[in-house]
């Protein structure tokens, strides 16, 4: 009887899990979904990326013309390059006007004004052809800051060689030893991954949630499940539905998994990331996180399924499951910079949340193993009575046809044998 | 099969004093019935007399609150649903699978191995003219098509007790005829074959067998020859000319449906038809007058309507 059940199981799984795999819909959205997204995230990188390399042409008006000089190559240095600054002294308003007309006809990108009185006032006029030269700005305001303060120390007596020492600035190397056990990662880098592959989970346990509902109706809707349910039982068929179109959503993620680690080198260097290190554990906790989390959620939404003839019936009760993965969501960015505040650890317990929400914090810090073990005891449980609750109700469900469900009825199957 | 072997052989299904309510509503009250091996049982009644929450449990698709479904003589056991196929009323197929792909599907379900549900389900096709269908996604199918493909997928795996609930509706009289002809030779091949619906012509004509439901329970059953002969020949068709009210208002009449020119009457008992035909002669210009049997539709009307009365008594 067991070996019996298992092979229905298995049969129903395989036909769920190919019909779908071998979909034309499953493979464009495999395909372009990641191309669409690195599209999304590449594009601006990239047009930005060429701006950037391009050599910025800025002018340097100052007085005097070692200021001015000590400013431009500190740029230059600061800019790695791409800001070419050439220096004029002519700080007369005809001057200002002629720069200010070179940078409406493009000949000039941004010029910056360094007169006596503003250098005095710390009030320094920084003017450009373009709204978004924030780098720019940026990198000019320390360019100048610097060559003020060199002057200044220079002129209390010290050697240009020990201002000079006395400026330097350090290089920071930032390591993150927690996720990557010491392997280098780029912090910022780091970050995008974990917030790619907890958006990933999101994605994959709706998506493949609503559609252990939509084929549930679909079975229920054909009558096919009349049929179905001679040769097997209710929960076999619910065990091999649920299982099958898990495993879909399971090697969706694998195929994208697969293609963001090939990509990520290129996506680390289009983005201006240092190298990312993705630790295995990751994929694991992944995989294990995305299979107890769909089995609690796909329990859930075959129930829905069942109970319910049209989406529009069921639209409000898919609003009621859905709700716990949207909290997460919200919890989801402080879980990413902040991964052990009191109500993040809290909310990772929580089971509808877990899923996400101790994923987070795995990929973003290093809860202790008796926490993720307690997330997933807990996770397990709730698991266990979900699948005999809802069980239940698709039971009686997929075989009431041609009227309207009531909560109240929905309760009153629970109650029949 | 003869049918001395046929009453060797346990009864392929038995039902056993089964009742089953949703709710408060009584769908089946301690109903019971069996069907042998090699016989066509009809299972009658009006809508939602509890015909398909009769076939849902001997399936096993529900359980019965009380009594027991025997499956070829045995205690109800899930295993033996694999010598049983099932046609139920609303039909499903997976509309985006090929024909041939849902077959061996539901092939397997039942115990085939996928090669042979293959083959099998090719042999059939080709039989009931379905062979260049075979490939199709079922929603390219006709309805008619449609409902062949379910056939087959209920006969697949050569069930010894074949379920069928309405299996002639929706049918073209072409397939209605190639349907009465395989189920006869599947009959004759030993199998057990009960059927439901509310149309009574077919029932007539294919069983052996009737069990007549009404509000879930069973108001008639037994062999539909037994069943003709209790009723007698007290139906008499008329064909005449003159005032047929005398018809209705005759004595000897129980009850009487006139057509103006035309007249079913219905004989109290221990009436005499050839009195009633001297009597009526003499004031009515008769061009027919024949004594028959009860169809099965004045029978099962006559068994609801008297249950009816009954119940307000």
């Amino acid at each position: 009887m067991a070996t019996h059940g298992l092979r229905n199981t298995w049969l129903v799984l395989r036909r769920e899990y190919l019909e779908r795999v071998c979909s034309r819909s499953f493979v464009l959205t495999t395909l372009l979904m990641p191309a669409f997204l690195l599209g999304t995230i590449l594009l601006p990188a990239v047009l930005s990326g060429q701006s950037g390399s391009q050599a910025r042409r800025v002018a340097i008006v100052s007085p005097d013309e070692a200021f001015g000089k000590s400013v431009r190559d500190r740029l230059w240095l600061e800019s790695n390059g791409t800001y070419l600054g050439r220096v004029e002294t002519d700080t007369s308003a005809a001057e200002r006007a002629r720069l200010t007309g070179e940078l409406r006809a493009g000949k000039l990108d941004a010029y910056v004004w360094l007169g006596p009185e503003a250098l005095e006032h710390g009030d320094i006029g920084y003017f450009t052809n373009s709204p978004s030269d924030f780098i720019g700005a940026g990198l000019m305001r320390d360019a100048v800051t610097y060559a003020i303060r060199r002057r200044r120390l220079i002129a209390r007596g010290v050697s240009p060689e020990q201002a000079d020492s006395m400026l330097a600035t350090v290089r920071l190397r930032t390591v993150n030893v927690g996720a990557s056990g010491g392997a280098q990662s780029d912090v910022l880098g780091g970050m995008i991954a974990a917030f790619g592959l907890v958006f990933l989970m999101f994605i994959t346990l709706l998506s493949y949630g609503v559609m252990v509902m939509r084929s549930v109706m679909e079975e229920k809707g054909s009558r096919i499940v009349e049929v179905l349910l001679c040769s097997l039982t209710s929960n076999e068929l619910m065990a091999g539905k649920i299982i099958g179109t898990g495993a879909v959503g399971l090697t969706q993620a694998a195929v994208w998994t697969v293609m963001i680690v090939v990509a990520m080198p290129f996506l680390a260097a289009a983005l201006h990331v240092g190298a990312v290190h993705l630790a295995t554990s990751w994929f694991v906790y992944f995989a294990v996180f995305y299979v107890l989390g769909f089995l609690l959620y796909a329990a859930m939404f075959a129930a829905v399924g069942a109970a319910f003839e049209s989406m529009e019936d069921a639209q409000q009760w898919n609003m009621v499951i859905i709700s716990p993965l949207i909290a997460a969501t919200v919890l989801m960015g402080p879980g990413v910079t902040s991964p052990d505040t009191p109500v993040t650890v809290a909310a990772s317990m929580v089971p509808l949340c877990s899923p996400l929400l101790m994923y987070t914090r795995i990929v973003s810090g290093n809860p202790p193993a008796w926490q993720i073990g307690l997330s997933i005891a807990i996770l397990v449980g709730t698991i266990w009575f979900a699948m005999r609750l809802c069980g239940r109700i698709y039971r009686v469900g997929i075989l009431m046809y041609g009227k309207r469900v009531r909560f109240g009825e929905i309760v009153k199957w629970l109650r029949y044998t | 099969m003869t049918n001395a072997h046929a009453a060797l052989a346990p009864a392929a299904v038995e039902l056993v004093s089964v009742s089953k309510s949703y709710d408060a509503v009584a769908a089946v009250k301690e109903l019971s019935f069996a069907i042998a091996r090699g016989q066509i049982f009809g299972l009658l009644g009006p809508n939602g007399a509890g015909k398909t929450s009769t076939l849902r449990m001997m399936v096993g698709i529900t359980m019965p609150d009380g009594g027991e479904v025997r499956l070829f003589g045995e205690p109800f056991d899930r295993r033996n649903l694999a010598r049983v196929g099932y046609l139920p009323e609303e039909r499903g197929l997976y509309r985006r699978m090929t024909a041939l792909a849902n077959l061996v599907f539901l092939g397997q379900l039942n115990g085939l191995g996928a090669r042979e549900a293959r083959s099998r389900a090719r042999a059939w096709a080709e039989r009931l003219g379905l062979a260049d269908w075979m490939e199709r996604k079922v929603e390219e199918l006709s309805k008619g098509m449609q409902q062949k493909v379910q056939f087959i997928a209920a006969v697949l795996h050569e069930p010894d007790l074949l379920i069928m609930d309405e299996p002639f509706a929706g049918l073209d009289p072409v397939n209605t005829v190639q349907l009465k002809d395989v189920l006869l030779e599947l009959k004759n091949s030993g199998r057990a074959i009960l059927f439901s619906t509310h149309r009574m012509e077919q029932v007539e004509k294919l069983s052996d067998a009737i069990c007549l439901l009404d509000r879930g329970r069973a108001v008639l059953s037994g062999s539909l020859r037994e069943i003709k002969a209790r009723y007698g020949k007290r139906f008499v068709q008329i064909e005449y000319e003159g005032d047929g009210r005398l018809l209705v208002a005759h004595p000897m009449v129980e009850s009487a449906a006139d057509y103006g020119n035309y007249a079913e009457v219905r004989l109290k008992p221990g009436a005499d038809s050839q009195e009633l035909l001297r009597e009526i002669a003499a004031r009515l210009r008769i061009s027919r007058f024949e004594v028959m049997e009860p169809s099965l539709e004045h029978i099962f009307i006559d068994a609801v309507t008297k249950g009816d009365g009954n119940a307000r008594a």
